[in-house]
C-alpha cells in the first residue's frame, strides 16, 4: 500500500517505544495511519508500506532512490525524529535481528528505531541507511549488507567514527578490501585485536580489519592526498597487514 | 637508521601558517551556504606556483573535499557547502601536492573563515553565528587539548547574524559572556598544569587570567570541587568587573528602564 510519509507524534513515539520494551505482541502498525498520532511530512513523499527488505542497504537504497527523490535539504530530513520513528515502525519486520537456528526474530536495541540522544542517532538503522546510500552509493553496502542483522558490527564500526562517516575516499577502500563479489563481507573482518594478540608477535588476529582501517587511513591522510587517489591505488599503499584482504576472498 | 622523534620530519611535510589564508563564507539564497578563497599568499608561504591545493571543509561529522587548482591560478569563485552541518564549528583543512603526485608537500589545519565584517578576531574565544534550532547560544569547548583549538561560542544566526552583532549586544555581554567565562575557567581548573604547557589551548589563557588579577589555579585535589568553584567564582567576578561588561550591564539596565539606546 502506497501512502504519504508521516511522522509519529510524541505520544505515538511513546507507544512504539513501549512496544519495543515488551515486544510480545505484533508491532503496533495501527499507529501508522492514526490521524491523532501522526502528521503528514511536508514534501509529498510516497512510500510503499508493503515493501520488504532483506538487509539495511536495500532499505536505504529504496528510501534514497524511490522515496526521498531529489530532496536537497538533508539536514531537515535527518532532524525529523518523528518521521524516522514512523519509518522504523513501518518497516520494523525488516529491521529485526534474525536468530540463525531458532528463526525467532526480535527487535534490536531501541536506538536502532528511535532517536533517544544525538550521540546515538547514527544507530537509527533506516535514517543512517538512507544517509549512507546518499553519501556513498553502492560503497555503503559493505556496512549495511548483512543478511543476518540489520545492524551488524560492520555498520557499527563504520558509522560510529565521525571522521570517516562522510569520508568519500574511505568507503570505496573499505568496500574494495572487505566486500565479497556477492556483496557479503569477508570472514574475520570485524575481529578485534585483543591485548593478548598485541603482545604476541606471531599473532595476526584482527590485523588489517575494519577496526584498524580508520586509524591507518587517518595516518596516511597526513602525508597523502587520498581524496584524489583511486580506491585500488589507496589499497595498494596500505601496509602489509592489509595484504590478505586485498587478495583474499 | 636514526630514531624518529617528535621533532624529526622524515616525510619533509611542511605545516603552512594559517595567516596566509583569507577565507570567506556567505549564505547565498540560491546555493545555500558558500565559501570562497579570498586570497592565499603562496609566495610568503614559500610554495612553488605549480603546486596544487585541495581543501577539506568539515563541521561535525559532515565534510566535503574540493580541488582548488594550481597556486598560480587558484579557483576563487564561491563553492556551495550546502551539505556541511551548520550547527557545528566550520573549519578548513588545506593540503598541497605537486602535479601528478599524491604525496603531500604541505598542509594547514583548522583554518576559519573571516566573519562578515572581515575580522577573524584575535580573541581567546571565537563567536560564530550558526543555526541552533531554538537555542540562543552554546559554548563548544575543544575536546582535544591542542594549541590550534579554541573555545567557540555558537550563536543563533537569526538572533546574531554576525559575531560583531553579538559582541555589541548589551544582553549578550551581561548574560552570556560571564557564563562562557565560567565554563572555560572550570575547564582550566580541572587541568591547571596545562596553563604551562604551550602545546595546549589552555596555555593561551595564562596571561588573561594573570591580567584579571586572579591567582593562578593550584592543582586542586580531585575531590575538592568547592575549591575549584571558589577559584572559578573569583575569575568570573573579576571578568564581569571589566569595563566593557560594566558598560553592557549599564546598557541592559537602561533598556529595561525604557531609556533610548
Amino acid at each position: 500500500m502506497i501512502i504519504q510519509v508521516r511522522s509519529l507524534s510524541e505520544v505515538g513515539i511513546s507507544k512504539f517505544s513501549a512496544w519495543l520494551d515488551n515486544p510480545t505482541t505484533s508491532a503496533p502498525k495501527e499507529l501508522l495511519k492514526d490521524e491523532m498520532l501522526t502528521d503528514v511530512v511536508e514534501g509529498e513523499y510516497l512510500i510503499d508500506l508493503s515493501a520488504k527488505f532483506s538487509n539495511s542497504f536495500e532499505l536505504g537504497e529504496y528510501l534514497a532512490t524511490q522515496v526521498f527523490v531529489g530532496h536537497e535539504d538533508r539536514f531537515s530530513l535527518l532532524a525529523n525524529h518523528g518521521m524516522w520513528a514512523w519509518i522504523s515502525l513501518a518497516f520494523v519486520d525488516s529491521l529485526m535481528s534474525k536468530k540463525r537456528n531458532s528463526g525467532v526474530e526480535k527487535p534490536l536495541a531501541k536506538p536502532h528505531y528511535l532517536i533517544l540522544s544525538p550521540r546515538l542517532a547514527y544507530r537509527l538503522v533506516a535514517r543512517t541507511a538512507w544517509d549512507l546510500v546518499n553519501l556513498h552509493g553502492m560503497a555503503a553496502k559493505v556496512a549495511l549488507g548483512s543478511p543476518r542483522s540489520p545492524w551488524g558490527d560492520m555498520a557499527e564500526q563504520m558509522t560510529s567514527r565521525q571522521e570517516i562517516y562522510a569520508h568519500r575516499s574511505f568507503w570505496p577502500v573499505a568496500n574494495a578490501l572487505y566486500a565479497m563479489p556477492d556483496g557479503s563481507v569477508k570472514k574475520g573482518v570485524t575481529t578485534q585485536r585483543t591485548r593478548r594478540d598485541r603482545l604476541d608477535p606471531k599473532s595476526k588476529s584482527g590485523l588489517g580489519g575494519i577496526r584498524r582501517l580508520p586509524f591507518t587511513f587517518k595516518q596516511f591522510e597526513r602525508t597523502y592526498n587520498l581524496r584524489q587517489m583511486a580506491s585500488d591505488e589507496i589499497a595498494t599503499l596500505l601496509p602489509a597487514e592489509y595484504a590478505k584482504w586485498r587478495a583474499g576472498s | 637508521m636514526g630514531q624518529i622523534t617528535r621533532t624529526t620530519n622524515p616525510t619533509h611535510l611542511r605545516q603552512i601558517d594559517k595567516k596566509h589564508f583569507v577565507i570567506r563564507v556567505r549564505d547565498d539564497s540560491s546555493s545555500g551556504r558558500v565559501f570562497w578563497l579570498d586570497s592565499f599568499d603562496y609566495a610568503s608561504a614559500d610554495l612553488d606556483p605549480t603546486v596544487r591545493m585541495g581543501c577539506v571543509v568539515h563541521a561535525g561529522s559532515t565534510e566535503e573535499y574540493f580541488e582548488l587548482g594550481p597556486l598560480s591560478a587558484l579557483k576563487k569563485t564561491p563553492i556551495s557547502i550546502r551539505s556541511i552541518a551548520t550547527d557545528k564549528p566550520l573549519r578548513f583543512r588545506f593540503i598541497f601536492n605537486r602535479p601528478g603526485e599524491s604525496i603531500l608537500v604541505g598542509y594547514t589545519d583548522g583554518v576559519r573563515a573571516l566573519d562578515e565584517a572581515g575580522h577573524l578576531g584575535s580573541s581567546l574565544v571565537d563567536i560564530e553565528p550558526t543555526d541552533l534550532h531554538g537555542i540562543a547560544w552554546k559554548l563548544y569547548i575543544p575536546e582535544g587539548k591542542g594549541s590550534g583549538e579554541k573555545p567557540n561560542v555558537l550563536v543563533e544566526r537569526s538572533l546574531f547574524p554576525t559575531a560583531a552583532s553579538a559582541v555589541n549586544q548589551p544582553w549578550f555581554g551581561a548574560l552570556v559572556m560571564p557564563e562562557v567565562m565560567r565554563q572555560i575557567a572550570m575547564a582550566i581548573a580541572k587541568s591547571p598544569s596545562d596553563l604551562d604547557d604551550s602545546e595546549t589551548w589552555i596555555s593561551t589563557w595564562a596571561d588573561f587570567i594573570a591580567a584579571l588579577g586572579a591567582n593562578p589555579p593550584i592543582e586542586f585535589e580531585e575531590e575538592d570541587s568547592l575549591a575549584q568553584v571558589d577559584w572559578v567564582d573569583d575569575v568570573v567576578r573579576r571578568f564581569a568587573a571589566k569595563g566593557i561588561f560594566k558598560h553592557h550591564m549599564a546598557g541592559a539596565l537602561a533598556e529595561m528602564a525604557g531609556e533610548p539606546s
